[in-house]
């Protein structure tokens, strides 16, 4: 069986009434192309993304449309290496999964979800991109994309314990919640563990990190591995409920809260064994029950604006936490950019764009209308609470010479804590 | 040779039996292929996303065209579709010779506009409908989406709005008569034609649109 | 029936020069041509003998002769009737039986050629004719024989130009019109329920006058009469195009004259002379009288969708609203169970495809 056969089979198998009624509403009218910012940054027609959903349009209509039945008939299209490997490109290196489509289209098909079954489809086959199966594979054998074992994690933890003087838990079970951080912050953001570390510690909230449950990157999202995908998300939720945690909260990761709420539910139903929080949420939870206190005017003098990741406030409604965070610590410095919120631009970094070096060049262009929206306000810091925008941001910040600081908000909301909060660091 | 009594008698009956076969099957397909539930936890109301967004994009705000949420992305597929769309209904639903239509299809009437005002909007549908069909030419998105059905189905649904603005107008010297069986046998094709081809989006538009705010709505995000 | 010329005629009758051209003058108006035919028509009269016009009625009610002898105008019914010898006529004349037979066959044979035959009333063709039969012989054979040597058709009334009354569904007797039977010699038709008796008139004249047919549109009918549609001349036409209608026949827009559309007006479709011409020499027509035009000079009027039913509600559509469209919804569903039953078995094919392809590529 050929490739593209494979792939259309996997398609076909996974066909029901919402696929039929999504591919069907789609009156070409092209509006997605004009959210998207591979397209506005490109100008290359080809992510459009409804195009971006090539394969999948394609196995569906000439299996379960009329027309299309008859025209496969007539006209069997057999698909070439090369087109194959442009819907790969296309749905992998030119897509991040942002969903700004689906606000965009005046269907209200729902373009990302569509476009994730596409991966879906091409990763079954085996064609997902060597850098993410790669990395799917790592994290299968070693527990983390960037190989990150426990004896690693264990050590650096150890490391930080001392170099910041900073009580961090492991594997303390019976505790309130269950931390979980990425790999990736480890590695480039260490200051976000401490950060979050001091911010438990201030809330007096009971707490612990799990080295079976410790990486919330989920490779297998960014791929379409969907067996693998839950088999990750089953290393968290079994780390919480055998340490008989009450809640996982999850650190500066975009697809993290939604991978592990929605494949939480699949395992456990709801309501589920335990809360699933992301530290936005457990920020604001401890500034309005006064777990915390926060020092305003800690920022004043500077331009402070947010930058929503597409998967945690698009896609996971924490729309208003950072908002309430950053105009508590920030009143009078915070400034929103155009458009904001959940028409926000994505960064074009995430998806697992960012992972893949055959898309270095592409995520740059996609930057493009970002570097728009901040040359119109010029701010000094943009924060951000996803580490995958946070590593975009970087590079796009050295790559367009925008002379601007790129935050994450944990590290923020931890050096604005108030000494005089009970249980100061 | 067609007559007008075969055009608006069994011909008519049979074109708008087609139209219903075809939409009942196209919609309870849908619901009979099955449906996964796949959801997180909710953290929003998916009944408010579903008004939300009914009330943004059908109902009341889409004459405001901040609150509309495609027409910062296209202004002018925004402004000529929803004249067209605005056009199209007038014609249909608001015009007194096709609301004693309805009367005897459905059994019962309604209020009708002003006849010059729904000649004036069916222009203003048919100016509508050409620019969005020149756009699709023109721009290079539309252009590499547009394919053969998308034509058919523009041709299709001028065709009426033309002659029956004809038929008022009395233009194109073609008399009355003939121009009215021109104008019902476009009708009737076009009751036939929906069922197998995507202007049937009228009611799946309902099925994805709602679909759209609940899930949005159970996100805690505004669709 | 002596062979003296028409002009001879009236003038043995006391009619002087003056008052025959004048007679010309309202005769060539009458027949709608220009004035520079009233010459043509003085000559016709001049020259020509009284020709016999012999008057067939089949399936009538003899409506169209009723409206012919009301008619106001003087001038020309006394012409056909004085002037051009009507030979032969069921309703008006008095003598009947073998003996009118006769005679009418003996006009048939000395005439030959030279007469005009009007007909009145649709010919049966079911069961060979037996609906309609005079003297043992079928409307048909009867027609068929007296065209055979006519110099002209002309069928009065929409029953004789095609079918009338009793062609309306289920057409019973198998009804059909002159023209549909008559395809070698010249047929006019003059449509109308009955006609306005103006238009028979000045139509016969035309033919025996002048012996030409009068210019006709695609149903035979003479333009002259037929060529507009009552909408094209009715005085109501503003309230249409404003969109102002009656809703029912004593509102109060019927009482300010407003259009009458809605309450089946079939005036937009109906090809006739009844807004300009109109009745009683005229005085009105029926949408003047405040009712809506039945459209009786159109094939099949009578099958058109209803009297009081607007042009655009379709005929028979209520049936389509109820039963039939449960049976569509019933359909449908039942076409998509079976297409949703035939698309599980093509998951399941290429469930299984897939399974193997995995696991070959396992084993490979």
């Amino acid at each position: 069986m050929t490739v593209h056969q494979n792939i259309a089979n996997y398609y076909v198998q996974h066909v029901d009434g919402w696929l039929i009624a999504q591919l069907d509403a789609c009156l070409h009218c092209g509006i997605c192309a004009e959210a998207c910012p591979f397209f506005l940054g490109t100008g290359e027609i080809t992510h459009t993304p409804v195009q971006k959903l090539e394969p999948l349009r394609r196995a569906v209509t000439q299996n379960f449309s009329l027309t299309g039945r008859l025209f496969s008939l007539i006209h069997p299209n057999q698909p070439s290496f090369d087109q194959v490997a442009d819907w790969v490109s296309e749905a992998y290196f030119a897509c991040t999964v942002c969903n700004r489509c689906s606000l965009a289209c005046p269907m209200g098909i729902d373009l990302g979800a569509l476009i994730q079954l596409t991966r879906e489809g091409l990763a079954a086959a085996g064609m997902a991109p060597p850098s993410l199966a790669d990395a799917v594979h790592r994290q299968k054998v070693t527990g983390s994309p960037l190989g990150v074992t426990k004896n690693l994690f264990e050590d650096r933890l150890q490391q930080l314990r001392e170099e910041e003087g900073l009580d961090i838990p492991l594997d303390v079970p019976d505790v309130e919640s269950l931390v979980v951080f990425t790999s990736v912050e480890l590695i480039k953001f260490p200051a976000n563990l401490a950060a979050t570390a001091q911010v438990m510690n201030a809330s007096g909230e009971s707490w612990t990190l799990s080295s079976a449950g410790r990486e919330a990157v989920n490779f297998a999202t960014f791929s379409g591995d969907t067996p693998e995908q839950i088999e990750f998300v089953r290393r968290i939720t079994e780390a919480a409920l055998q340490l008989r945690a009450q809640r996982i909260i999850l650190t500066e990761c975009g697809h993290a809260y939604d991978t592990v709420r929605r494949i939480a539910t699949q395992l456990y139903g709801t309501p589920l064994p335990f809360q699933v929080e992301n530290i936005l949420e457990t920020m604001t939870r401890f500034m309005e029950n006064g777990s915390i206190h926060l020092d305003r005017n800690t920022l004043s003098g500077q331009r402070i604006t947010f930058h929503d990741a597409c998967k945690l406030q698009r896609l996971g409604g924490l729309i208003e936490e950072p908002r309430v965070i950053l105009h508590t610590i920030a009143p009078d410095a915070f400034i929103e950019m155009t458009p904001n919120r959940e028409a926000q631009l994505c960064c074009g970094g995430g998806g697992g764009v960012i992972a893949n070096p055959e898309a270095d060049e592409i995520r740059m262009k996609a930057f493009l209308p970002k570097v728009e929206q901040l040359e119109a306000i010029t701010p000094d810091v943009v924060v951000t609470a996803c580490s995958t925008c946070r590593l975009q941001f970087l590079d796009g910040n050295k790559y367009y010479n925008l002379d601007i600081d790129v935050r994450g908000i944990t590290e923020m909301v931890a050096a604005a804590l108030d000494p005089r909060t009970p249980k100061g660091a | 040779m067609l007559s007008p009594e075969f055009i608006r008698g069994p011909l008519f009956k049979f074109s708008l039996l087609i139209f219903i076969l075809g939409m009942v099957y196209r919609f309870f397909r849908i619901l009979f292929m099955g449906w996964k539930k796949d959801y997180a936890p909710p953290r929003g109301s998916a009944w408010g996303g579903i008004i939300k967004t009914y009330t943004k994009s059908l109902i009341f705000l889409p004459f405001l065209p901040p609150k509309f949420p495609s027409a910062r992305h296209r202004p002018l597929t925004y402004v000529a579709g929803g004249l067209f769309h605005v056009g199209l209904f007038a014609a249909i639903f608001l015009l007194a010779p096709h609301i004693e239509t309805w009367r005897t299809l459905l059994g019962f009437g309604w209020p009708a506009l002003p006849t010059p005002l729904v000649d004036g909007l069916a222009v203003v549908a048919i100016v509508g409908l050409i620019t969005l069909a020149s756009n699709r030419m023109i721009n290079p998105v539309t252009k590499m989406l547009t394919g053969p059905a998308d034509w058919l189905n523009i041709i299709f649904v001028l065709l009426p709005l033309i002659t029956g603005w004809a038929m008022y107008h009395h233009i194109f010297g073609l008399n009355y008569t003939k121009l009215t069986n021109l104008h019902l046998l476009t009708v009737n094709w076009l009751l036939i034609w929906t069922p197998f081809s995507r202007i049937s989006h009228f009611l799946t538009y309902f099925i994805t649109k709602t679909m759209h705010g609940a899930k949005f709505g159970r996100l805690g995000v505004e669709p | 029936m002596s062979e003296q010329t028409i002009y001879e005629g009236m003038t043995e009758r006391g009619i002087s020069r003056r008052d025959f051209l004048k007679l010309a003058t309202v005769i060539t108006a009458a027949l709608g041509l220009e004035y520079s035919q009233v010459p043509r028509i003085a000559h016709a009269m001049e020259t020509k003998t009284r020709l016999p016009v012999i008057w067939l009625e089949f399936q009538d009610c003899a409506g169209c002769t009723e409206a012919l002898t009301r008619s106001l105008d003087p001038y020309l019914t006394k012409l056909l009737f004085n002037d051009i010898s009507v030979d032969y006529h069921e309703t008006l004349f008095v003598a009947s039986g073998k003996q009118a037979e006769e005679n009418k066959t003996k006009i048939m044979e000395e005439y030959a050629g030279k007469y005009v035959l009007v007909v009145e009333g649709s010919i049966p063709m079911k069961d060979k004719g037996i609906y309609c039969t005079i003297g043992g012989r079928s409307a048909e054979d009867i027609l068929m024989e007296a065209a055979s040597n006519a110099m002209a058709i002309i069928s009065v009334g929409t029953c004789s130009s095609y079918g009338g009354l009793p062609q309306a569904n289920p057409n019973p007797t198998g009804a059909v019109g002159v023209r549909a039977l008559v395809k070698d010699k010249p047929v006019i038709s003059i449509p109308g329920c009955p006609p306005i008796p103006e238009v028979i008139t000045n139509t016969i004249a035309h033919v025996v006058l002048l012996g030409e047919l009068p210019e006709l549109d695609a149903l035979g009918r003479p333009k002259a009469f037929y060529g507009q549609t009552v909408h094209d001349r009715c005085p109501r036409r503003p309230f249409y195009e404003r969109g102002q209608f009656a809703e029912t026949f004593d509102d109060e827009g019927a009482k300010k004259g407003w259009c009458l559309y809605k309450l089946g007006c079939k005036g937009p479709t109906t090809y006739s002379a009844c807004a300009t011409i109109k009745w009683n020499g005229g005085v009105s027509f029926p949408v003047q009288s405040n009712h809506p035009c039945i459209g009786c000079t159109q094939p099949n009027f009578w099958d058109g969708g209803g009297l009081y039913n607007a042009i655009s509600a379709p005929p028979g559509a209520e049936a389509a609203s109820g039963i039939n469209a449960g049976i569509a919804t019933v359909g449908g569903a039942a076409l998509a169970v079976g297409s949703a039953l035939y698309a599980k078995k093509v998951k399941q094919k290429a469930a299984n495809a897939f399974q193997t392809q995995k696991n070959a590529d396992k084993e490979a």
